[in-house]
């Protein structure tokens, strides 16, 4: 059976990330999901500033993205962390309270739309286990990649969903395409975009630091993320750690890359080769150098 | 312990959760002195180690005998407990900034705050605290004092 | 702070304006609805994906920005952020 969903890329994948759009719409087809283009879908808006600086701005925003989902009449994907916690958040509090329904809808309707709370906001993770399933995924892979240690990097979102169950999707969806997860013991710690709101070198020294550190010292092969918030701030940490003299080029995957490649896609095909941070020692190892 | 104790609102940290993101305190600071300082922040997270096993916090408890109010020299006091609320909050008029709560507080929750000459200190956000609110893993929480005290660990 | 508290002690008052990290993300997304600008690289590096140049959101449909600047036109966060309209800029205000 064929599962329908809006995507909602978010900022990030679309303007920093294309090859986790590429990888993500190479792999709906044989996961059978048809994804359906949000047109005109914006910032979700990320929660760290605007909820913060205006919550009613926050609100109306995010209220007109679930009003472009509901028009299509399907539920949302969300492929990034942050997008799923504004859309998730804005969805209760607007179906919770009918007084917020009407007052978010008073402004929807001056732009002909309206958002009565008819479609769920799913996360990625949440969308491969509970209704596409881990045993069609496994059944998808065509290239195991058993070679593979990787560090995963869940952010901090995953622990504020419902019994903090991303967390072990996350770990259940490596554990099926049959990859390493290294235990490089900071796996938790947050990459540090929060505190990159007071200060971008504490945000860099204090947390992406300590996490690059951790991770090199495990010695994975790459790390994984399915927040393109994290992916950002990481490999911004690389680039401009590299700057103070150290070298980390650890290779970096979203998390739609990795399965697109288990499932036999060639790097080049979803544009691993195209990252900022070098992944030419990942391509390498998986044998996958050639076109 | 007075049954509206018990039923009082607190908050309580969840260090399993935590990810040290540091976010609770750049909310508190922006929604109290609308600046993303983390010296502005009236809770507090600090990793437990240099290895950041895990992180620690420190925020108000809104004791049912605030030492805070007991220090405080003000006449009438700067510091009270609002009988309904059960908050323990400062009235920034009657402040004279003389610290006394600063160091009363056992782990220091009242902080001085230099350009305003004053001590300020969490007022729970009149009911709905930003660091809860927002907190980016869901390791802090709003609870009453009776959910509190089923969620400390046996002695 | 109290009006009261405002009257008696002005030094007092509470700077009004967004921190620095805050206002180029909040200007971007009321000017273009995302965040980060879409880099003609990779634009170019979309295409040869084999995915749109452009990604089928507000980064190429004007319309969809638009609305985004009316929505937060009619919330406190259009003066906290204290710049002008994209018409106020362009008439050169």
């Amino acid at each position: 059976m064929t599962r329908s969903y809006a995507l909602f890329l978010g900022c990030y994948i679309p303007s920093m990330q294309p090859f986790a759009e590429a990888s993500l719409r190479r792999i709906a087809p044989p996961l059978k999901m048809k994804l359906i283009d949000m047109e005109g879908a914006t910032c979700c808006p990320v929660p760290e500033i605007v909820r913060l600086a205006d919550h009613d701005a926050w609100l109306y925003v995010s209220a007109r993205n679930l009003a472009l989902a509901e028009s299509l009449g399907k539920d949302i994907l969300a492929v990034c962390n942050g997008c799923w916690e504004t859309l998730y958040e804005a969805r209760e509090a607007i179906v919770n309270d009918t007084q917020l329904m009407n007052e978010v809808n008073s402004h929807l309707n001056l732009l002909d739309k309206t958002f009565e709370g008819k479609v769920k906001v799913k996360h990625f993770l949440e969308v491969m286990v509970e209704d596409i399933g881990l045993e069609s995924l496994k059944k998808a892979i065509k290239q195991p990649l058993s070679k593979l240690n990787v560090a995963v990097q869940y952010g901090c979102k995953l622990y504020k969903s419902p019994d903090s169950k991303f967390v072990s999707y996350f770990d259940s969806i490596i554990e099926s395409l049959g990859v390493n997860a290294i235990d490089y013991g900071a796996e938790k710690i947050c990459c540090g975009f929060p505190l990159s709101l007071y200060s971008l070198d504490e945000a860099m020294e204090e947390r992406a630091k300590f996490k690059l550190d951790k991770m090199q010292s495990a010695k994975v092969d790459c790390m994984v993320t399915a927040c393109p918030g994290c992916f950002d701030v990481l490999e911004k940490a690389q680039l401009l750690l590299k700057r103070q003299g150290l070298q980390y080029e650890i290779p970096m995957l979203s998390l739609t890359e990795l399965i697109a490649l288990s499932f036999g896609f060639k790097p080049q095909e979803i544009g691993v080769d195209k990252h900022r941070v070098k992944t030419k020692t990942l391509i390498t190892k998986l044998g996958m150098g050639g076109n | 312990m007075s049954k509206d104790f018990l039923n009082q609102k607190v908050l309580i940290y969840n260090p399993e959760k935590c990810s040290g993101c540091y976010y609770c305190m750049i909310a508190c600071s922006f929604y109290h002195n609308e600046e993303a300082d983390l010296e502005k922040a009236y809770l507090r997270v600090y990793p437990q180690d240099e290895e950041f096993t895990g992180f620690v916090n420190a925020h108000c408890t809104h004791c049912e005998y605030p030492i805070c109010e007991a220090a405080c020299p003000t006449e009438p006091k700067a510091i009270t407990k609002d009988p309904n609320s059960g908050f323990v909050i400062i009235d920034r008029m009657r402040c004279i900034g003389c610290k006394s709560c600063n160091f009363a507080c056992p782990i220091s929750i009242p902080i001085f705050e230099k350009p305003f000459g004053i001590s300020n200190k969490c007022n729970f956000c009149d009911g709905d605290p930003r660091c809860a609110k927002y907190c980016s893993t869901g390791a802090l929480e709003v609870v009453t004092r009776k959910e509190a005290k089923e969620t400390e660990p046996d002695e | 702070m109290s009006d009261e508290e405002i009257v008696l002690y002005p030094w007092r008052k509470k700077v009004k304006t967004l921190p620095e990290s805050f206002k180029n993300p909040i200007m971007n997304i009321i000017r273009m609805g995302h965040i980060p600008k879409l880099a003609a690289t990779r634009e170019r590096i979309r295409e040869e994906l084999g995915i749109n140049r452009k990604p089928p959101t507000a980064y190429k449909d004007p319309n969809a920005q638009k609305e985004v600047e009316e929505l937060v036109r009619e919330t406190d966060l259009y003066d906290k952020a204290k710049w002008g309209t994209r018409e106020e800029e362009e008439s050169g205000r």
